[in-house]
């Protein structure tokens, strides 16, 4: 039984009942000769098995004309694996054009690709794998699954560039299980691009083989978290690993494995049809290329929408035609993890470093904008209760520390908190943000914290209890 | 492997490039506290109290994950540190039942003396506390998920056995661990390196003293005793001697107050148990039964047959275990001494294996070490006096003479503490693929790896914890 297929053995058993019963469970663990104790573990881990099947959670789409100011590259890519065959003719100099092209990931920590390629290259080992983030389980947050439903092949194009440059001959999509209509699109393309040679043995007539299986997960916010993911796709709780090692030393299955998201994976093909000097016409210099945002919140036209890296909050405001009068606080970054930005603040650029500088962090470039009547007690509750229910409850500080920050803001948002709290509250997030183990927990305070700087007079009466 | 210099609170000191932070420290004699961590066994840093500070990395890192660094520089007793240790500790326990004067651990526990170090207390009002949730369904084992602290040192047993019984549900919030269902029901062996892993009084081996006790007090039975010869070392180790010396004369000095009529060894029926397996074996060959003999002396063999190689039934000796022998041999003793009928005597098998409790058989009960010390405590009133009742009161008493078999020099060995290699054999056995030689008394088997005095000790992963 290969790992890997022990999500999709779950999920077919579930679809069958729309249930997983212990005997049904017992069952497969028999047939399949894995430990009952680890398949049942498993399969509580995920919400998919255990609350059922969940909707859509953003609508978000990628309007048929372009905004003003929008500039479409990743998502108006022809199909025509022009990068694959200019990458083909020189493999050996791939690693220097994706590192002149400065292309930097697009799932949230801005690492240099470059960088993270030669991490795997360098490694010797039998096996190396290419694995893609498709797990967009960030709130607010729609951007790669309209990429997978506009652009599939950009995605598989830019798999294959990585796969030759760094010798792996297996890659993984990891999608989530609410994304099942792009799952079937991805697969699509992937029976096509085989059929055209793109994909398989022999890509293109040449010596290299390459292939792609596309995994979906079971519902779990925290196997966004590159470990998790790969603990995931290894068929087990999606818990996140110990770093270091890294992925890229230590990946699946302990094999080096080059984990990019899924966007990042579409921006390669760009830097090889035209090559990296002409991938830099678009953005700044620390952060080149465009980027696809989500703008969601309380704006008319929400949407996916693609500028150049740098383009102020401002300047996108204005393009959905929202105006930033009416902004109370923008969050960026994610609808769960993504902190607030003020509206004295809306000039700082779209980048990892401009976002930084204003005291947020770019994220998965979601732009949630919360006018001027938006309550900030309710809006930290609810992200403290999506992080209760989505903590893997591994690490003491994150599974109590959430479960206490959702109860405190619960009883702030009913009027029923007791002084004191928001002095717990704020030492709270600061020992979550030092001791939690992963970056699920370290990040489950910043809206909070983000919120507390911004608006401190919120939080306290009339939610605070006076005394007795 | 390279030296590294570091400091740890402004001491200078050198450790292996490969060490961590925890190991670099205790070697130098710098004690950092922690949970989850088992050397070797459980090194997932979930817990975090191992925290320490360390100059340019972000946050506190956990100590016992952390490998040293050329020139690194540690605290591991900042105010910082110290206040997420103690912050960490007070979640904790909001999520542990504290019933302390109940627990089998009292005294003896982990979790409590970390909390008392830091000082945390029991809180007045404590919405978090859950309710008790006991799995008595075991014959061996308790198992209380109130008490659990959720570090997975039992989940990593249990995994590095071989066993995989015991699992992790649920996420966040709602976790737990535990068996998929009740502990009689799954294939628990009874190894009982769970509970030896176990911090607190989330699991425990099901405790009879109070059975024991009664049987006595209320002249039920005539009671006799066997103690296994591991007992007197490990008895020893209960008192925290750094070198527990042969204390069997003691514990026959302390049962015979505790109302016990004859003491035995154990060696008798180790002998007489050898020798029924080599005449067995010789049958067997001689008949073209089923080989090679896999020896039943242990209940932990006897159940991994039975609950997981149902198809080697036959090759199991049919001598039984060196509990119903001995049992069997000291009720014998004891009646043809004094004339009791042995329908009147009840024999208590004193041995650090926890798997002998799941063998159910008239006239034979089974007592761990532990429970023989809790007993013991509690008739000394509390630890304390216990220890000094036994340093300067117990003399050293001689055993009972129970009739010899002449069997050789055999030492019975319990394998509970390598179940993993044990069942790589018993597979091999299993697939016709077995190699290995069915000799009485040859231990090539594994290589000739030295044995263990104490195999299925209780306390065998006393020794991992650094």
């Amino acid at each position: 039984m290969e790992q890997t297929k022990i999500l999709t053995l779950l999920t077919e058993e579930f679809e069958k009942t729309n249930s997983l019963s212990r005997a049904q469970l017992e069952a497969l663990a028999e047939a399949n000769d894995i430990p009952f104790a680890q398949l049942a573990g498993t399969a509580s881990f995920y919400s998919l098995f255990n609350k059922g099947p969940m909707g859509q959670v953003s609508s978000c789409k990628v309007p048929e004309t372009a905004l003003p100011g929008e500039t479409r590259e990743i998502l108006s890519q022809p199909r025509d694996y022009a990068g694959l065959k200019a990458a083909l003719a020189a493999p050996d100099a791939i690693l220097g054009e994706v590192t002149a092209s400065g292309l930097r990931g697009r799932g949230g920590a801005g690492f240099p690709v470059g960088l993270k390629w030669k991490t795997t290259l360098d490694c010797n080992a039998p096996v190396k794998y290419v694995v893609v983030n498709a797990d967009e389980g960030e709130p607010d947050t729609a951007k790669d699954g309209a990429i997978l439903r506009a652009v599939p092949h950009a995605v598989l194009e830019g798999m294959a560039i990585c796969a030759l440059c760094v010798g792996a001959s297996q890659g993984y999509v990891y999608i989530r299980a609410e994304y099942p209509e792009e799952k079937a699109i991805l697969e699509q393309e992937l029976a096509r691009a085989r059929a055209e040679g793109f994909l398989g043995e022999h890509i293109c007539g040449t010596d290299f083989s390459f292939d792609v299986e596309v995994v979906a997960g079971a519902g779990s916010y925290v196997c966004g978290e590159e470990t998790a993911l790969l603990s995931s796709l290894e068929g087990q709780r999606g818990e996140p690993r110990l770093k270091p090692p890294f992925p890229g030393v230590a990946g699946l299955f302990q094999m080096p494995t080059v984990l990019n998201n899924t966007e990042t994976m579409a921006n390669v093909p760009l830097v090889f049809r035209e090559g990296a000097a002409a991938y830099r016409r678009f953005g700044t210099e620390k952060n080149p290329g465009t980027k696809v945002f989500t703008v969601c919140g309380e704006v008319e036209r929400p949407g996916v929408y693609e500028f150049p890296l740098g383009t102020s909050l401002r300047t996108v405001l204005e393009a959905v035609g929202y105006d930033p009068a009416n902004v109370k606080a923008i969050q960026v970054g994610g609808g769960a993890s993504g902190g607030l930005i003020g509206p004295d603040k809306l000039d700082a650029t779209l980048d990892i470093e401009g976002i930084a500088a204003a005291g947020g962090a770019l994220g998965t470039g979601s732009v949630r904008v919360l006018g001027k009547d938006a309550d900030m007690v309710t809006l930290c509750r609810n992200v403290a209760e999506f992080f209760v229910d989505e903590s893997c409850g591994k690490c003491t500080p994150c599974r109590f520390g959430t479960k206490r920050m959702a109860d405190l803001l619960a009883a702030m948002a009913e009027g029923r908190a007791e002084p004191g709290s928001v002095k717990e509250l704020r030492s709270l997030s600061a020992y979550l943000t030092d001791n939690a183990r992963c970056a699920l927990g370290q990040a489950a305070s910043t809206v909070l914290l983000s919120a507390l700087a911004l608006f401190p007079e919120e939080f306290e009466e009339p939610c605070v209890g006076g005394e007795l | 492997m390279a030296e590294v210099k570091l400091t740890i609170n402004g001491q200078t000191l050198t450790a292996d490039s490969g060490d961590t932070i925890l190991a670099a420290a205790a070697r130098n004699g710098i004690h950092i506290p922690s949970l989850c961590f088992l050397k070797d066994c459980n090194e997932i840093a979930a817990c975090r109290i191992c925290v320490v500070e360390v100059t340019g990395m972000r946050g506190v890192v956990p100590a016992c994950v952390t490998k040293v660094r050329e020139g690194m520089e540690v605290q591991t007793e900042s105010d910082r540190v110290r206040t997420a240790r103690r912050t960490t500790l007070d979640m904790l326990c909001q999520h542990h039942r504290i019933i302390c004067d109940q627990c089998s651990r009292y005294s003896d526990c982990e979790f409590h003396a970390l909390c008392r170090e830091y000082g945390i207390s029991e809180r007045d009002y404590n919405p978090y506390v859950m309710d008790a949730d006991k799995d008595e369904s075991a014959a061996h084992l308790v198992r209380d998920t109130s008490k659990c602290v959720l570090c997975q040192r039992c989940v990593a047993a249990c995994q590095q056995q071989g066993m995989d019984i015991i699992g992790v549900f649920n996420r966040g919030w709602n976790k737990k661990i535990a068996p998929p269902k009740p502990l009689a029901e799954t294939g628990c062996v009874g190894c009982g390196q769970c509970v030896v892993s176990c911090p607190t009084g989330a699991l425990s081996v099901k405790d009879d003293t109070a059975l024991l006790r009664n049987i006595i007090r209320q002249k039920r039975k005539q009671v006799v005793a066997v103690v296994a010869p591991e007992v007197g070392a490990d008895f020893g180790t209960l008192f925290y001697e750094e070198h527990p010396e042969d204390n069997t004369g003691k514990i026959a000095a302390l049962l015979r107050r505790l109302g016990v009529k004859r003491v035995y060894s154990a060696v008798p029926g180790q002998k007489a148990l050898a020798a029924g397996e080599a005449a067995e074996l010789a049958n067997r060959q001689a008949a073209g039964d089923p080989l090679p003999m896999i020896s039943a002396a242990s209940p932990v063999v006897v159940n991994l047959v039975q609950k997981h190689y149902p198809q080697l039934a036959e090759n199991l000796s049919r001598q039984g275990t060196l509990q119903a022998v001995c049992g069997d041999m000291a009720r014998a003793a004891y009646a043809a001494e004094t004339g009791v009928p042995e329908s009147e005597i009840l024999a208590v098998y004193i041995s650090s294996d926890v798997s002998g409790k799941t063998e159910t058989r008239e006239g034979l009960m089974t007592l761990t070490t532990y429970e023989l010390a809790a007993m013991f405590r509690r008739a000394c009133v509390s630890r304390f006096t216990a220890m000094k009742v036994w340093r300067k009161q117990l003399e050293n008493e001689a055993l009972d003479p129970l009739p010899e078999v002449d069997g050789g020099e055999i030492a019975a060995e319990s394998p509970s503490d390598s179940l993993a290699a044990v069942r790589k054999d018993l597979d091999a056995v299993a697939d016709g693929s077995w190699q290995g030689n069915y000799i009485p008394g040859w231990s090539g088997a594994r290589g000739g790896a030295p044995r263990r005095t104490s195999g299925g000790s209780l306390f065998a992963l006393e020794s991992k914890k650094s």
